[in-house]
């Protein structure tokens, strides 16, 4: 059943999918583009500064992979009415797990595009002294950045209207009491962006340095 | 059992939509935090630390409650002419350097009266993780020390002036001063030794370095385009105090570069040029360029004649950047506990600047650059070791996510 629901969601995706991958092997190219043309080696800020204009699309490109898989993989089911599920005589909670299985396998290629895109050009690149790749840092935060957001957007797209509601709700609610609790107390930022991008929340790796190319 | 989606089912049009709706402002929400947050690029990390700096402070430190304290508690004053400081009573050596600041530094005419008060607070700060540069978990309490002044204008408009340092007991003093002298407006110098003001060249809080600063030395370092600054970025002691501008060099341009080198000070001269090629082409300046571009194509000769130009190049030719040596007093001063060692090592005339950095820190100079040089590459070392509790923290989220999306009693329909 796994193999079907994976083609059959391989079928719905598969030009982002190729998109997306091409897009994931690109960056790390792009990052180091100077390096790979030729061009001089001896300017380290120029080659960290280059690197970093491309930082900010890891990030971007992760949230994508989420955004793009995670409702994905309820979207057969939703558009039919959940006729094919309830006719399949297994429980929810294995069928969702066929479907989360099924999301995370197609995540996986991306994530492999990008590594061995950025394990390729750290070879190929000669840096200037100071200066480090760093290739396996990179990937897994994209892979665990790509895990994090597929998986918020796979339960987002699985609850029904009324827990949407509900969480949606608790969510601009606790945003409305953190501006007004900033700006009683002359706060000049958000408490829930801290706890959210803190040390330990798993959307910390989101903040950080991006790119493969750093001190 | 039939594995096919049926064909006959009506699609349902309202929850695509829904889901669509979801997905775009969950991601939007992501992609705004992330342009947000400046940590994308390494070249925005001062800016970032300093964001992120300033948030914390502004939780914990405010002006208001400044203000009545010291309504209420400041009990002793010190009247110097025709200014009027009040402190704490149990600042008396606060208050006899203010005295002694005032006495010195107080000479203009045109500030008829000044009055102000000095406080020592504790400050709760949250500390701030290296690699995401946002606050962390852990908190840590400063000592700080605040100087506020109303100063009264020429045109006899009366108007505040604040100065908040961290302090360490007795790394108070070359700070003091500074802030002081900045905040009156005095032509009095800084009584800080000059040999060692100048060879720091910029003000410097005698704070103890934390991992962030290592961290902003570290990455100055590693992009300074100078031969001594890359080896003692690849652990050449000895290139250390070469780069932290201890040895003198007769041919510095020569020396402390090679042609590459010398290109790369060219190329960035032309990058701040050209951010302000409009201002400058009011100026004479438009013509001397021609040798900075003929540098920056090749021409070893014009890069030599570029460095040594004093209206051009001549101020780039430094053997490391200056934000080593501010962080290696910072980390000479805070070491050790003999504050009468201290203040001499910063006031007593006479001395070299390693004579007096060692003075401070109670170690001899060699070991004192062996112990920085080793301090500065930590960072880079301790990078790695983020990764793995983060990668935790991401499974654990993954799980509990895909957990909540698996429990269920009925059908989502």
């Amino acid at each position: 059943m796994l193999r079907v629901m994976y083609f059959e969601q391989l079928r719905r995706i598969g030009p982002f999918l190729i998109a997306l991958c091409a897009m994931a092997a690109a960056l790390p190219v792009l990052s180091c583009s100077g390096l790979l043309a030729g061009g001089a080696a001896s300017e380290s800020f120029a080659v960290l500064e280059a690197a970093g204009r491309v930082s900010m699309y890891y990030p971007m490109l992760s949230c994508a992979v989420g955004l793009i898989i995670g409702p994905a993989g309820w979207q057969t089911d939703q558009e039919h009415g959940h006729v094919y599920a309830l006719s399949l005589p297994i429980p929810r909670w294995h069928y969702a797990l066929l479907r989360l299985t099924t999301g995370v396998l197609l995540v996986l290629p991306v994530v492999a595009a990008l590594s061995l895109s950025a394990l390729l050009t750290s070879a190929l690149v000669t840096l200037p002294p100071g200066l480090q790749t760093y290739p396996l840092p990179l990937s897994l935060r994209f892979a665990a950045t790509s895990l994090v957001t597929f998986s918020t957007m796979f339960m987002l797209s699985s609850a029904s209207s009324r827990s949407f509601l509900i969480g949606a709700g608790a969510l601009f609610a606790a945003f409305v009491f953190d501006s007004l609790f900033a700006a009683s107390n002359q706060l000049d930022y958000s408490v829930i962006a801290e706890l959210l991008f803190g040390t330990r929340s798993p959307f910390s790796f989101f903040m950080g340095v991006w790119t493969l190319i750093d001190v | 059992m039939s594995e096919r989606v049926p064909p006959d089912a009506p699609p349902r049009r309202g929850a695509p939509v829904r889901t669509a709706v979801v997905s775009a402002l969950t991601t939007a929400a992501f992609v705004v935090a992330g342009l947000d947050a400046h940590a994308q690029r390494p070249t925005q990390y001062d800016h970032l630390r300093e964001y992120w700096a300033t948030r914390s402070r502004a939780a914990t430190a405010r002006w208001d409650e400044a203000h009545r304290a010291a309504d209420t508690e400041f009990t002793d004053s010190v009247r110097v002419g025709p200014m009027l400081f009040l402190a704490p009573s149990g600042l008396a050596a606060t208050n006899r350097t203010l005295a002694r600041l005032a006495d010195s530094a107080y000479s203009a005419t045109w500030l008829p009266e000044t009055g102000g008060w000095i406080r020592r607070y504790e400050m709760r700060e949250r500390s701030v993780d290296v690699e995401t540069v946002a606050p962390s978990g852990e908190t840590v309490t400063h000592q700080r020390t605040q100087l506020m002044l109303l100063l009264r204008e020429p045109d006899g408009r009366m108007r505040e002036s604040a100065s908040t340092t961290a302090t360490g007991a007795d790394s108070l003093w070359p700070i003091a001063w500074q802030e002081a002298q900045w905040a009156l407006k005095s032509r009095a110098t800084a009584q800080l030794a000059p040999e060692l003001r100048t060879w720091i060249g910029a003000a410097v809080p005698v704070e103890r370095p934390g991992a962030i600063d290592w961290v902003a030395g570290w990455k100055e370092l590693v992009l300074y385009p100078s031969l001594p600054a890359r080896s003692c970025s690849a652990g050449d002691v000895r290139a250390c105090r070469v780069a932290l501008a201890l040895v003198s060099e007769a041919d510095p341009v020569r020396n402390w570069y090679d042609p590459a080198l010398r290109q790369v000070l060219a190329q960035r001269w032309l990058r701040s040029f050209r951010g302000n090629e409009r201002r400058v082409q009011f100026s004479n300046r438009t013509d001397q360029v021609a040798p900075v571009r003929a540098c920056a194509n090749g021409d070893d000769d014009a890069c030599v004649q570029f460095l040594q130009d004093r209206a051009l190049g001549a101020n780039m030719v430094e053997p490391g950047p200056k934000v080593l040596r501010a962080l290696l007093v910072r980390f000479a001063f805070t070491r050790g506990n003999d504050s009468s060692a201290k203040r001499q090592a910063a006031y007593a005339p006479g001395a070299t600047v390693e004579e007096r950095l060692s003075q401070a820190s109670g170690l001899p100079f060699d070991e004192l650059v062996r112990q920085f040089a080793v301090q500065l590459r930590a960072p880079r070392q301790a990078r790695p070791s983020r990764v793995p509790a983060r990668l935790w923290a991401s499974s654990l989220w993954c799980l509990c996510v895909g957990a909540l999306s698996l429990r269920s009693t009925r059908w989502r329909v």
